[in-house]
């Protein structure tokens, strides 16, 4: 039925190239590594959507997008706390301007199923209307025609005329372009360099509501316009982005008439169209199934949505895929563990994505293969019986199994009748068959070192966990050994024994107990041990903890109180502080520091320092005195005219050398000092100079004559 | 040992004679070089009475006492008229050295005393 009219225009090639947004690739990288087993969306998982959705005074949710959001989201959450009479009654009073307003407003009418759909009606089909012949966008003709198509039979003048019906397919032909990509709007045609079409996705449901309401006017372009759409369909769909691991979605380009979202709203926008396509189409649209499988794949491993509009998103996708025409996925989760002891059926969870159960299946073991032994399967070709009203499949899968451990399972879920349901291909999960060991010939002894003779010995039960008391001193041993059994008979060896001895004060030791012939021993010598165990003398609990993957009563079993006699610890060995095991004292404020500053130094007492500023003048009191002893006279000083003014003032410069060289002691600084120094240096010299040169004269005509 | 004293007062006298027959001027500077010497003297027991904090200011008046000795007995060496090496040196050039040199080195030891 794929066959195009010869006059119609070229297939039209929905290529989308959409670019990713960081933060949900990794969001998906981190759920795909981890388990292979896919859950469906939890309660818990609802309730914390649900949470989201938080009304306002008067009922609503924000704008009316973000108000019909939450409705849908709430309805598929099947959650009766919406005030529905408030919103419709508010809804019906607000006057829409926008077609974009008028389609929500249509959309929650719906969702609510208010009674007031003819007073809606009446209101938004004028604007409606007048969009479906002046639009010229995709987005608007979505909003438009999409309203129109949904109040159809809620008033009377709705009706949509066979030609304005006409010019909107000639409109979506002429935003197609002929190397697939599709415009935004008609004023977008030139730019042909954006190769990013945009929304075509949005295009399907509009092409859908156009094509529906081409059928019930009998429009003639029926066969060739089918042809083309469904060809587009397919081809959308084979640009499906994969994330390796079953992941497939489709992404974002990032351009300004983007509407933002995502590959979350992308993927959605993708699904709702593709559904309400298929509804339409008299024939099946073909998706291959593991595509389908792997759109369920991405929307419930992306983890818990960020923000009400993401929920909605992802509600919304995952609603669409619980009975999506080309293929239904179905969520398959076999039971993790088996007990040997309690003999229970391996039991498989058949689900929709959101969480109901699928009855109309059959499930079939194709092998099941012990994990490590490579030996061959277990099981292979077997078929599990439905549980009336569980919405599981069980088998008797113990009745083959004899030892204990992990197996890998493959299961395949084939759809009876004619639906249409995915599970992805094979499932692959694995089972730990588990087992309760018996534990056994539980000895605790304390030995002489030298002779080996137990000076104390017991026999402890397991099952009613006794404990007894002993007491030894460094010159002793301490010894346990004991047996394991699993259910097959055989020596049971788990992943974790040890010992532990715990002092009084929390300071805990571990000790690993090594397996030796049938069983499990350990010695302790605490000769050498003194060591280790910080010369603590007192009262340790002597404890045993088995513990492994397969084991289903893995136990810490205090066995004794041990009261142990250590020497003194020698001189000068610095013992680590035993450590408290309370967690919360790193959290604890800190010992206050004080801090001790640096004391002055000592100074001399005062008198002292001046008794001894007055003994240091004295030798200057004694030079004078010297010197008028030695009869030392200044009776050559010039004092009249102008080699009286050179020697004042070259003494008078030198004085006052000396006082700048005070005042710089005091609180000058070097380079004022060395400023005015050198002023006060030439002040010196010129008179200085005059002087000592008449003098040279003088004592040279003294000797001359 | 009545020998060893009786040179010894032999000695000093000698000495004291000699000494008188110095010039004035050299005279006036060995009373110079005496003051300052006594007066590191009174610093040094000084110090060891009260320690030696603070070190520099210690230091600064032990080497200004210390080294204007040192240029005195450098301008004695200049000025002595017995002297031969500095025959053609008059004593106003030495003089004016000396001059020069101390307040060179007052100014370093006002700077090191803090």
């Amino acid at each position: 039925m794929a066959n195009t009219a010869p006059s119609a225009s070229p297939p039209v090639v929905a290529y989308l190239r959409w670019l990713l947004l960081g933060w949900l690739l990794a969001a998906v990288s981190q759920m795909v590594t981890a388990s292979t087993v896919l859950q469906p969306l939890s309660d818990g998982d609802k309730e914390a959507i649900a949470g989201y959705f938080v009304a306002d005074a008067d009922g609503f949710y924000g704008s009316l997008q973000e108000t019909y959001h939450a409705v849908k989201a709430l309805e598929i959450l099947e959650r009766s706390d919406v005030e529905s009479q408030k919103i419709c009654e508010a809804v019906v009073k607000s006057s829409p301007i926008s077609v974009e307003d008028a389609f929500y407003v249509v959309k929650i009418t719906e969702v609510l199923q208010c009674p007031q759909g003819a007073e809606v009606a009446k209101v938004v089909v004028p604007i409606l209307q007048a969009d479906v012949v002046n639009a010229n966008s995709l987005l608007e003709l979505h909003y438009s025609v999409g309203a129109l198509a949904t109040i159809k039979g809620w008033s009377s003048n709705s009706v949509v005329h066979k030609d304005a019906l006409s010019d909107v397919f000639t409109l979506l032909k002429e935003l197609a372009r002929p190397d697939g990509t599709w415009h935004y709007s008609k004023s977008d045609s030139e730019s042909s360099v954006k190769a990013a079409g945009l929304f075509p996705p949005f295009s399907f449901p509009t092409t859908a509501i156009v094509l529906h309401l081409f059928w019930q006017s009998q429009n003639v372009c029926m066969i060739a316009c089918i042809g083309s759409v469904k060809t587009a369909a397919i081809k959308l769909f084979g640009n499906l982005e994969s994330h390796g691991q079953g992941v497939f979605y489709f992404s974002e380009s990032k351009d300004e008439t983007s509407q933002g979202g995502g590959a979350l709203a992308a993927t959605w926008a993708v699904l709702r169209g593709s559904a309400a396509l298929a509804a339409v189409l008299p024939v099946n649209l073909k998706v291959e199934k593991e595509k389908v499988f792997g759109i369920a794949n991405f929307l419930l491993r992306t983890g818990l949505a960020l923000s009400p509009t993401e929920a909605f998103y992802q509600l919304d996708s995952l609603s669409v895929l619980e009975d999506y025409r080309p293929a239904v996925p179905i969520i398959v989760q076999p039971s993790s563990i088996l007990s040997l002891n309690s003999n229970n059926n391996l039991e498989v969870a058949v689900t929709t994505v959101l969480g109901k159960p699928v009855p109309q299946v059959e499930v079939a073991l194709v092998s099941a293969h012990h994990i490590g032994a490579d030996s061959p399967p277990v099981w292979s070709s077997q078929n599990f019986n439905y549980i009336e009203d569980s919405g599981k499949y069980g088998f008797d899968f113990l009745s083959a199994i004899s030892g204990l451990g992990k197996y890998k399972l493959r299961l395949e879920v084939k759809p009876k009748e004619h639906s249409s349901y995915t599970s992805g291909g094979l499932v692959t999960s694995s089972v730990t068959v588990v087992s309760a060991i018996t534990v056994s010939n539980v000895q605790l002894a304390v030995l002489d070192s030298d002779s080996g003779i137990p000076d104390f010995s017991a026999v402890l039960d397991f099952e009613k966990q006794e404990k007894t008391s002993l007491s030894a001193n460094h010159l002793q041993k301490l010894r346990l050994s004991f047996e394991l059994t699993s259910p097959s008979g055989s020596s049971f060896k788990p992943q974790q024994v040890f010992l532990k001895l715990v002092h009084e004060t929390h300071v805990e030791h571990l000790y690993l107990v090594k397996s030796s012939g049938k069983g499990f021993e350990l010695t302790l010598d605490f000769l050498g041990l003194v060591e280790k165990l910080q010369y603590l003398s007192g009262t340790y609990s002597v404890v045993l903890i088995v513990g492994d993957e397969t084991m289903e009563n893995s136990f810490v079993w205090t066995l004794a109180s041990l009261d142990l006699d250590l020497p003194e610890a020698p001189e000068g060995t610095a013992l680590p502080p035993t450590v408290p095991v309370e967690v919360n004292a790193r959290f604890a404020p800190k010992p206050e520091i004080a801090h001790i500053f640096r004391q002055p130094e000592k100074r001399p007492p005062i008198l002292l320092s001046n008794v001894f500023l007055g003994l240091t003048l004295l030798p200057l009191i004694g030079f004078f005195v010297g010197l008028r002893y030695l009869g030392a006279n200044i009776k050559l000083f010039p004092t009249t005219g102008l080699l009286g003014v050179a020697a004042f003032s070259f003494h008078g410069a030198i004085a006052s050398i000396l006082l700048l060289y005070f005042l710089f002691w005091l609180k000058l600084d070097l380079f004022t000092t060395l400023k005015v120094l050198g002023f006060l240096a030439l002040l010196t010299l010129l008179p200085g100079h005059s002087i000592l040169s008449y003098l040279a004269d003088l004592s040279t005509k003294q000797k001359t004559s | 040992m009545g020998s060893t004293t009786a040179d010894a007062r032999a000695l000093v006298t000698a000495l004291r004679s000699a000494y008188a027959a110095t010039p004035i001027k050299l005279k006036i500077i060995d009373l110079y070089v005496v003051y300052a010497l006594s007066t590191v003297l009174v610093q040094v027991v000084y110090m060891s009475l009260v320690g030696s904090f603070p070190f520099n200011a210690f230091l600064s008046g032990i080497l200004s006492c210390i080294g204007s000795a040192v240029l005195a007995v450098c301008l004695r060496m200049q000025v002595n008229k017995e002297n031969k090496e500095f025959k053609d040196l008059p004593p106003e050039r030495a003089f004016a050295d000396f001059v020069l040199c101390n307040l060179v080195l007052h100014l370093v030891i006002m700077n090191f005393l803090g």
